[in-house]
């Protein structure tokens, strides 16, 4: 028995809707994009997950205040649900050597690990983690991006590469179409040091090269955002504000960590076929989250450090005198009256 | 080898200590720049506060490797505290309580204060005994709270709730070193109170406090700090392992008091005990001052491995008074 025709209408007016937005499973495979759809690697699930099944796997909660303490191995997250089939994750170790990352979906959406071993200090450094997702839609080629930078620093191991600049100089990789680099995150011992206030400077290269204008937002978890366009050599930069303002001072936390997201937007004419689908312009979008602290002169004092210096050395100090000249004894003196 | 020996017993050892001194402290607290690293176990204060540091003093990693859970400590986290604390012996018995006579930056800093206070003809000041007593107990309480604080933070001791994280390097945020030391690399940051929290004003207001009392107390009592030092109180539990030792024979002793007299840290023992071969105390730097005072042939004797290194002398200290034209 056969639909009568206005149902089948209907159905096939279903159909479309249906297909118009994208909720049928190859529409997503066509590679039609939505809006903000940028990849953001974390190292803590997205919002929905993670907390739901517990928040104590230490695998998964962000390292916080023992930034610099390793573990073998740390999981990364994507904020999306949307990759595709030929996304590919890579991982770029503090001495140059790379490896594939695994990409598995679980209950926590899109992820990866990072094997860190072995823990003697030889992969003291930071990581450079990638996840590059390509597809055509609309006739354009969009490459989402998404890079973060993962310290892999334990100060038991020493500080050895303290002085090695090689090591400690943020790398790239060529392979990338859209990265975003950003030197002075960290200082020679690996460990992070932006702070609110401080300028926060970006390069954003083209498979290894200068973008001149592409567009760079800087976005902080407070949704202050910031956009503006790299020069010449691929540059931009900005000053992060301060946004930390706990309501009492009891609450204030030196270590508060506040979310600062990078995102790079380039579009070029560039032409060709993707996977037999033929693109007439590429997109590319890339991001690279990080985080800073309370800037330390919103919490401390050279003006009362010194004070309390200078009036306990001036106090010992007389109060040292007083005492030695208390100790002084006088020199006997014998007088003698020869009147009588 | 008579005439090198003969050498050896006739030389100042002052100045022999102090140029020693100076290129310890370039090395320390300078060393960094041309990537001299020794390691995080040193028995010395060459402070991690000071980014050009060629090694840290062993005190910082300490609070670090202690403030664990018990559990922790039978573990992986168990057996690297195992190797720090194996590793600072290992550096401390070659050269003994000399770490804090020839090496420390903080001691020799405060002998550069007492050289100032010297030149402008300004007499020391010394501790009566019973002074001298009470005072030299304070270095063992610096060393258990050292070790207590951060364990509390961790675990619950004795029940009570457990510790804020801003105490996990508490010594370090009252230690002298911490302020003073830096500003030799033109950081001046340590000078700053942190208000952040209350723990941290408390810890910052007396680390800046305990430094204003330090130049006060170093300029007219040479090595105050020392006496406070726990680092000293940690040195001397394996002095007695030490390959450099200070050694005397009693029977020798006229019990002039040279030796006593000399001694900066204002030790009685080395006059007192005549008893005793091996004279090294908890505050002893082995500077080899008392070494050099000693008028009686090999009365005093510090030898490595056995070996003496250098022996007091008559020969010796009469060439020595004689350069300096002090008289007995």
């Amino acid at each position: 028995m056969g639909l009568r025709g206005k149902q089948m209408d209907s159905l096939l007016m279903l159909f479309a809707v249906m297909l118009t937005f994208g909720m049928f499973p190859f529409s997503a495979a066509a590679g039609r994009p939505t809006t903000g759809d940028m990849l953001v690697l974390s190292e803590t699930p997205p919002a929905g997950h993670g907390a739901a099944h517990g928040g104590n796997d230490g695998r998964r909660r962000e390292q916080g205040h023992a930034e610099h303490r390793a573990t073998a191995e740390r999981t990364w997250y994507l904020n999306l649900h949307d990759l595709h089939d030929d996304a590919e994750a890579a991982i770029m170790r503090p001495d140059g050597s790379r490896a594939a990352g695994a990409l598995s979906h679980g209950r926590d959406g899109w992820s990866f690990a990072v094997d860190t071993k072995p823990l003697d200090g030889s992969r003291d450094g930071v990581f450079n983690l990638y996840v590059i997702d390509r597809s055509v839609g609309g006739g354009v080629l969009t490459v989402r991006a998404a890079k973060a930078y993962m310290i892999n620093h334990s100060c038991g191991w020493g500080h050895k590469y303290k002085f090695d600049e090689e090591r400690i100089r943020p790398k790239h990789d060529r392979s990338i179409p859209l990265e975003i680099v950003a030197p002075d995150l960290w200082d020679r011992n690996f460990h992070s040091k932006t702070m609110s206030g401080d300028v926060l400077s970006v390069r954003v290269l083209r498979n290894g090269a200068p973008a001149p204008g592409a567009t760079v937002s800087f976005t902080t978890g407070s949704g202050w955002t910031k956009t503006i366009e790299a020069d010449e050599n691929g540059k931009a930069a900005v000053q992060l504000i301060g946004d930390y303002y706990p309501e009492k001072w009891s609450l204030f936390d030196a270590r508060k960590r506040g979310t600062v997201l990078v995102t790079a937007r380039l579009e070029t004419p560039e032409q060709g076929v993707y996977r037999g689908s033929a693109y007439s312009g590429t997109r590319l979008v890339a991001t690279l989250p990080w985080r800073y602290i309370p800037q330390r002169r919103d919490y401390t004092s050279y003006l009362y450090g010194l004070g309390i210096g200078v009036f306990f050395f001036t106090a010992a100090a007389a109060g040292i005198y007083t005492h030695r000249e208390r100790r002084k004894k006088p020199c006997p003196e014998v007088t003698f009256d020869e009147r009588g | 080898m008579n005439a090198v020996k003969r050498f050896l017993n006739n030389g100042d050892i002052n100045r022999f200590r102090f140029w020693f001194q100076v290129a310890a402290f370039g090395l320390l607290i300078y060393g960094g720049f041309l990537a001299v690293d020794l390691g995080n176990s040193l028995p010395a204060f060459s402070c991690v506060f000071a980014e050009s540091r060629a090694g840290a003093c062993y005190l910082y990693p300490l609070q670090h490797q202690v403030n664990m859970p018990w559990a922790q400590f039978l573990g992986g986290r168990g057996v690297g505290f195992a190797v720090g604390l194996a590793t600072f012996i290992l550096f401390f018995i070659l050269f003994n309580k000399a770490w804090c006579g020839y090496a420390c930056p903080l001691g020799t800093v405060q002998d550069w204060v007492s050289k100032v206070r010297t030149a402008l003809g300004i007499r020391f000041s010394l501790y009566s005994e019973r002074t001298f007593r009470r005072l030299k107990g304070i270095k063992y309480l610096l060393l258990a709270l050292l070790v207590l604080l951060p364990l509390g933070i961790s675990n619950s001791l004795v029940g009570a709730p457990k510790l804020p994280h801003d105490l996990a390097t508490a010594y370090c945020m009252i230690c002298p070193g911490r302020t003073v030391l830096p500003i030799f690399t033109g950081d001046i940051s340590q000078l700053a109170i942190d208000f952040s929290s209350k723990t941290m004003t408390v810890l910052t207001g007396l680390g800046m406090a305990i430094t204003g009392i330090f130049f006060a107390g170093s300029f007219v009592k040479r090595r105050f700090f020392c006496l406070f030092c726990p680092m000293s109180a940690l040195q001397y539990a394996f002095s007695k392992a030490g390959l450099l030792r200070l050694t005397k024979i009693g029977a020798k002793c006229t019990r002039c008091g040279n030796c006593s007299r000399v001694c900066d840290v204002g030790i009685r023992e080395i006059a007192d005990d005549v008893t005793s071969k091996n004279i090294v105390q908890d505050d002893c730097m082995m500077c080899f001052k008392c070494v050099a005072a000693c008028p009686e042939e090999k009365c005093l004797t510090a030898s490595f491995l056995g070996i003496p290194v250098y022996e007091a002398t008559v020969e010796g200290f009469a060439n020595r008074a004689r350069r300096r034209n002090v008289h007995g």
